[in-house]
């Protein structure tokens, strides 16, 4: 069973198009990475998903069901993000009641726990936190609903490293406790990548890859060295990214044929690994990148 | 903590190779369970899918073998296997790159064959 199904889905604000023909399907009990760019239509798609925007144009299924307007689907899933509003006259242990009442399988002694481990009093306004205590509280309200989609968009904005890293392993305790599907975006990873079973790279209001994380990471290596050597292999395979570095020394990003690798050292060059992040910001880089708009416009004085 | 996502090698490589430095050095025992997936996630924080890639490597290698329902165990061929895919794979790679810095270092092979009996003990 597919449990989101974007076909062709656009929306609009205004003359603004957030998605403009999104196409995307997403089945299994796995933690799924959204990556995008700032802009990129992620945070738009994830509340189309949860039925909280209707789209302009496609189709949108979740658990074969249109999420909007969809008391099924609004118990069975839940985004968190940074926008998320719960009313302000409630103190935290209240706002857990009422969740409990609008999630059939909400865990509050789960929720209960965590926020005293991660120091937030229960007797707090939401309003009273700090960012980073907001996005642990309201993360935490997603990991407890225990909703069979989870989806979270910019979950871990203004946490400090440790709360974080806590988090995240409280996230991945939960996955393996209760397989579900877990959407998580962002455009910062660190720390992240390793967690993601799949990635989906959204670009410009479209689909620009999915496909399982681990294969996705082995496909983009750097390699660097003296240039001519860079130069040739760049003429073989597709390079995202080649400067110059020192002196006749080059380095270049390069994604490696299907199925094939790269010998470790081969003439001369060294080859190293690209982190998830820098290969997907290098994917989605417009031509010519920050060096070339900033020689362009200094008219390299 | 042997596991480290920076080192550029693939983690699922990486948790199989720490599985099979665990049963050289009598961690893990022939017939014996290893860990599973899940235990290998939670303990280094990764994906349980990207575990199960590492343990499936090595039941493909064929040191690991699989009970329906109950997990994955050490075969008994599993140290032969180990040593002699490490004896043509690894130790090779090591000696190629300690070749290559030679060179740079401007080490002769007679040198260089004497470093390596001093190593070994067998300098005289």
């Amino acid at each position: 069973m597919t449990e989101v199904e974007f076909k062709n889905v656009t929306k609009k604000y205004g003359r603004t198009k957030a998605l403009s023909g999104l196409t995307l399907n997403l089945s299994g009990n796995k933690i799924i990475g959204i990556l995008g760019r700032n802009g990129a239509g992620k945070s738009t798609a994830l509340q189309i998903a949860a039925g909280l925007l209707k789209p302009s144009g496609g189709t949108v299924a979740v658990f074969g069901e249109n999420p909007f307007n969809s008391l099924r689907i609004s118990a069975n899933a839940i985004l968190i993000h940074e926008g998320m509003a719960f009313p302000p006259s409630l103190r935290l242990g209240a706002i857990l009641d009422e969740m409990k009442r609008a999630y059939p399988r909400f865990d509050i002694k789960l929720a209960l726990s965590l926020l005293e481990h991660f120091g937030i009093p229960d007797h707090a306004f939401h309003v009273q936190l700090s960012k980073g205590m907001k996005n642990t509280f309201n993360m935490i309200t997603g990991l407890a609903a225990r909703t069979p989609l989870l989806m979270f968009d910019e979950p871990l904005n203004g946490m400090d490293a440790g709360v974080r890293s806590d988090i995240l392993r409280v996230l991945l305790k939960e996955f393996i406790a209760q397989p579900r599907m877990i959407l998580l975006s962002g455009h910062q990873l660190e720390g992240v990548e390793d967690l993601f079973e799949e990635v989906a790279i959204i670009h410009e209001g479209r689909l620009l890859h999915h496909g399982n994380a681990d294969e996705f990471k082995e496909r983009f290596v750097r390699i660097s060295g003296p240039g001519t050597e860079v130069r040739r292999v760049v003429s073989r395979v597709r390079a995202l990214e080649l400067r110059d570095t020192l002196p006749g020394m080059a380095e270049a990003l390069i994604e490696l044929p299907d199925g094939q690798t790269l010998p470790e050292s081969a003439g001369g060059l060294s080859v190293s690994a690209v982190p998830l992040n820098d290969a997907y910001i290098a994917l989605t880089r417009r031509k010519g990148g920050i060096d070339r708009v900033y020689a362009d416009a200094t008219d390299g004085r | 903590m042997p596991i480290n996502p920076d080192s550029g090698i693939p983690i699922y490589l990486q948790i199989a190779d720490w599985i099979e430095d665990g049963i050289l050095t009598g961690l893990f025992r022939e017939d014996e369970k290893v860990y599973s997936q899940y235990q290998l996630a939670e303990q280094y924080s990764i994906n349980p899918a990207t575990a199960a890639k590492g343990l499936s490597l090595l039941s493909d290698r064929g040191v690991l073998y699989k009970k329906r329902g109950l997990g994955m165990f050490v075969s008994q061929d599993a140290r032969r296997i180990i040593f002699s895919r490490r004896k043509s794979s690894v130790l090779q790679k090591k000696i190629r790159d300690t070749v290559v810095e030679a060179r740079l270092l401007g080490l002769t092979e007679d040198e260089l064959v004497d470093l390596l009996r001093k190593e070994m003990g067998g300098d005289h």
